[in-house]
């Protein structure tokens, strides 16, 4: 996948407007799964919304292969799970992983449905609705979902942003090997420095106003990466480099805004 | 009730009411939908003849009176059973069943009892009350209890009695939403006066809709149902403005 | 994890069959009101019966009182399930153009503030005395608030539900079957709720003024005041139907509201 030079300004009243990003460029292999982090603001969330093609970039491209975001939506082969789960409350939980083969328009597979399912370690749910879940089980069931339609890219935006911190390393530990047995080209947007070295291939820091890439970490780290590796020194070095450039990015962030019509 | 964002845009409004209206004339003209749906220019016409404009504005101005007494009587009585609930908590399950019961049960339904208590002249302002009585109480209600309990507690702490806390902090705070109340009372004071005369009212606007019915006089049918909608548009609006004031003046 | 269990079909009836009567001594105050100021003002049964000859006058003819519910209640509910029905649609041909959806802002101000009622007497010269034309009425009013009410569902969806049925690249029509009208439902029922009571008091005003048969006709009654107590009888009746017809409406609401959010 390829992210070439993207722009985006975003109107700010009648005063001005924001440069949200500028000049985004990365590659991502195929199979790897890169993370990105960035304080509040910089614009990583829209960065990941115009690769889902929710938002046009003023210039620029997105390339998956030979696909564009648009061409990849229209074959149904994105997947995406959101901060805010989106589950259907009328739907079960079965009812909520295969929604993605409805919207499509193709016939759900209940095993492939229990599959995943089973994947997320929610076997035993599949009849349950999202108001008697968790939270936690929530967004097991948004990832599941993401990934129901055997996606060629998959994004995530905080997928346990909205959690307590105690669930979150749960859900990591536990779910870590998904990623790597499904060996789908993932991006991954998160606030947790921690989370983001014990998941990725690679480490993007951005730096806010305008959003742009600040540094970038390559993990080398052996998989899995369970508790004993999560507290060895190696881990907490890449944890403590990643963190501080985090800072550096923090602090060349500017405050300009553009002035426009 | 709903607040969404106008996508089309005030010219494509005005366009879409001028269609309306050009339409509505070319079906009277044509009698494509017969006798009964006459022109918006017949309609007019009805108003340039001295003799029923004159019948036609003295109904107005009687349902109007009838309308504006209802409307003040339930905001009276909103106004005394909703603090009531507000004091003494206890009460407010009956009085929650009252309201409800009252906007439940069609106005119509106490017409009959009312004819015979208060008599032909006083029944327009009893059901118009009943009407107006549910919209107010509700938004009073819920403008009293959701007063900011950040007051309330200040009050308590400085050992305010209850009945001066009332006065001081939920009343003030509630009266945005009483002016609400009575914006959406308006229209229902309206149909309430005008059911009222129904029931065998000497004068009115209802009066002026069931003669017209049975003497088939339809330009004159027509116009007097309008000016109903006039009534009831003009005390919304009017209402709204004062509600607008009252906003800017007691929200938070 | 597991919240509380759905309330069974059991409960619910419990609900409706209580509902209406847990703040009941207001209702029962007001009857007593009636009483005593019959009784103070020693009027004789002519000018205005007391509760014990309205409720003899009920019973002495219980199949007539029953017999003209029938009638009235069937045009009630019959013009309020068309009109919720035609609101919805045409709440879907607005939501799916641009210019229709122009005319929702409009309209709901119309609900708030014209008087329908008063052009029953119009209704009535257009189509004829006859139950078709009740039906009409009663389906006039209640296709405006289930018209604005819906409208207001189907464009108020959630954003992540809209996002995720733009990333699974559903067609709009999907995104309307599979998310935003079940999404609009507990709004359909609010209108129906809201509606209900309007509905009996459309079908007894058509029946009151064009003489059709029904509870409104014996409101005639009261106009003569020589059988007052049958007229009165008549109000008691609407009235407890209408409470009972609000009720399951509000019932039915609730239900819905639980199982889709």
């Amino acid at each position: 996948m390829r992210v070439a030079g993207i722009f985006k300004t975003f109107p700010l009243g009648k005063k001005g407007s924001v440069r949200a990003l500028d000049a985004i460029s990365f590659d991502m292999a195929q199979r790897e799964l890169v993370a990105v982090v960035g304080p509040s603001g910089c614009g990583k969330s829209t960065l990941l919304r115009i690769i889902a093609g929710l938002e046009t970039p003023d210039a620029g491209e997105v390339r998956i292969g030979a696909d564009t975001p648009a061409t990849l939506t229209a074959r149904h082969r994105l997947g995406v799970a959101f901060q805010d789960h989106g589950l259907l409350p009328w739907l079960t939980v079965a009812g909520n992983i295969g929604l993605p083969y409805r919207l499509a328009g193709l016939p759900p597979d209940p095993a492939r449905i229990a599959a995943l399912a089973g994947m997320v370690g929610l076997s035993k749910f599949l009849e349950a609705v999202p108001r008697q879940l968790s939270g936690g089980m929530r967004q097991r069931v948004s990832l599941a979902r993401s990934i129901a339609l055997d996606p060629v890219l998959l994004l995530l935006d905080e997928p346990f942003g909205a959690l307590d911190l105690v669930t979150r390393r749960t859900l990591n530990q536990e779910l870590q090997s998904l990623w790597t047995d499904l060996g789908t080209t993932t991006l991954l947007i998160t606030h947790s420095v921690e989370e983001a070295v014990q998941l990725a291939d690679r480490v993007l820091v951005m730096a806010a106003r305008p959003g742009r890439i600040h540094a970038e970490f390559r993990i080398d780290l052996p998989r899995p990466r369970d508790r004993a590796l999560t507290n060895s020194l190696p881990f907490l070095n890449l944890v403590q480099a990643v963190s501080s450039s985090l800072d550096d990015a923090s602090a060349a962030s500017g405050e300009q805004t553009e002035p426009g019509a | 009730m709903i607040r969404q964002a106008p996508r089309g845009g005030a010219p494509l409004r005005a366009v879409g009411t001028l269609l309306f209206l050009a339409a509505w004339e070319a079906i009277g003209r044509t009698g494509l939908w017969g006798e009964s749906f006459p022109a918006l220019s017949t309609i007019g016409g009805v108003f340039v003849n001295d003799a029923s404009r004159n019948l036609l504005l003295r109904a107005l101005g009687r349902t109007a009176e009838s309308a504006s007494y209802g409307l003040a009587l339930g905001a009276i009585a909103a106004l005394l059973l909703a603090s009531a609930s507000s004091l003494w908590p206890r009460l407010r399950i009956g009085l929650d069943t009252l309201a409800t019961g009252i906007y439940a049960i069609p106005t119509i339904t106490f017409g009959p009892v009312f004819i015979l208590v208060a008599g032909p002249e006083a029944t327009p302002i009893v059901l118009s009350a009943l009407s107006a009585y549910f919209p107010i109480f509700v938004a009073l209600d819920s403008g009293l209890r959701f007063a900011p309990a950040a007051q309330r507690d200040l009050a308590a702490v400085l050992g305010a009695s209850r009945a001066r806390a009332f006065g001081r902090v939920d009343f003030p705070a509630a009266l945005p939403a009483f002016v609400d109340g009575l914006r959406l009372a308006a229209p229902g004071a309206v149909l309430g006066a005008v059911l009222g005369e129904w029931f065998g009212a000497p004068r009115g606007l209802g009066v002026v809709i069931i003669s017209s019915l049975q003497n088939v006089r339809i330009p004159q049918l027509w116009a007097a149902a309008l000016l109903c909608v006039t009534c009831s548009l003009l005390a919304y609006v009017l209402l709204s403005a004062l509600h607008r004031q009252a906003h800017r003046r007691y929200a938070w | 994890m597991v919240s509380r269990a759905q309330p069974g079909v059991l409960a619910g009836w419990r609900e409706v069959a209580i509902a209406p009567f847990r703040g009941l001594w207001s209702l029962v105050a007001l009857v007593v009101c009636w009483d005593l100021y019959v009784r103070a003002h020693g009027f004789n049964v002519i000018v205005l019966p007391d509760p014990l000859t309205v409720a003899r006058a009920l019973i002495a003819d219980w199949p007539t009182y029953m017999e003209k519910l029938g009638l009235t209640m069937t045009a009630a509910i019959a013009g309020l399930i068309l009109g919720a029905l035609l609101g919805t649609i045409v709440a879907i041909i607005a939501w799916s153009s641009r210019l229709a959806s122009g005319m929702v802002a409009p309209l709901a101000i119309a609900v708030r503030t014209i008087p329908f009622i008063v052009f029953i007497p119009i209704l009535s010269r257009l189509m004829g005395y006859n139950v078709k034309m009740e039906i009409v009425v009663v389906t006039m009013l209640s296709f405006f608030p289930s018209f604005v009410l819906v409208s207001s569902g189907l464009s108020g969806l959630p954003a992540a539900a809209s996002d995720l049925s733009r990333v699974f690249g559903a067609t709009r029509w999907r995104k309307l079957v599979l998310i935003a009208l079940p999404a609009a439902l507990p709004k359909l029922f609010t209108s129906i709720r809201l509606s209900s009571s309007r509905a009996v008091l459309g079908a007894m005003v058509a029946e009151f003024l064009t003489g059709l048969d029904g509870l409104g006709r014996l409101f005639l009654l009261a106009r003569g005041e020589l059988e007052a107590e049958r007229a009165l009888a008549a109000a008691v009746v609407a009235a407890v139907a209408a409470l009972l017809l609000f009720h399951v409406a509000e019932w039915a609401e609730r239900r819905v509201n639980a199982r889709m959010s």
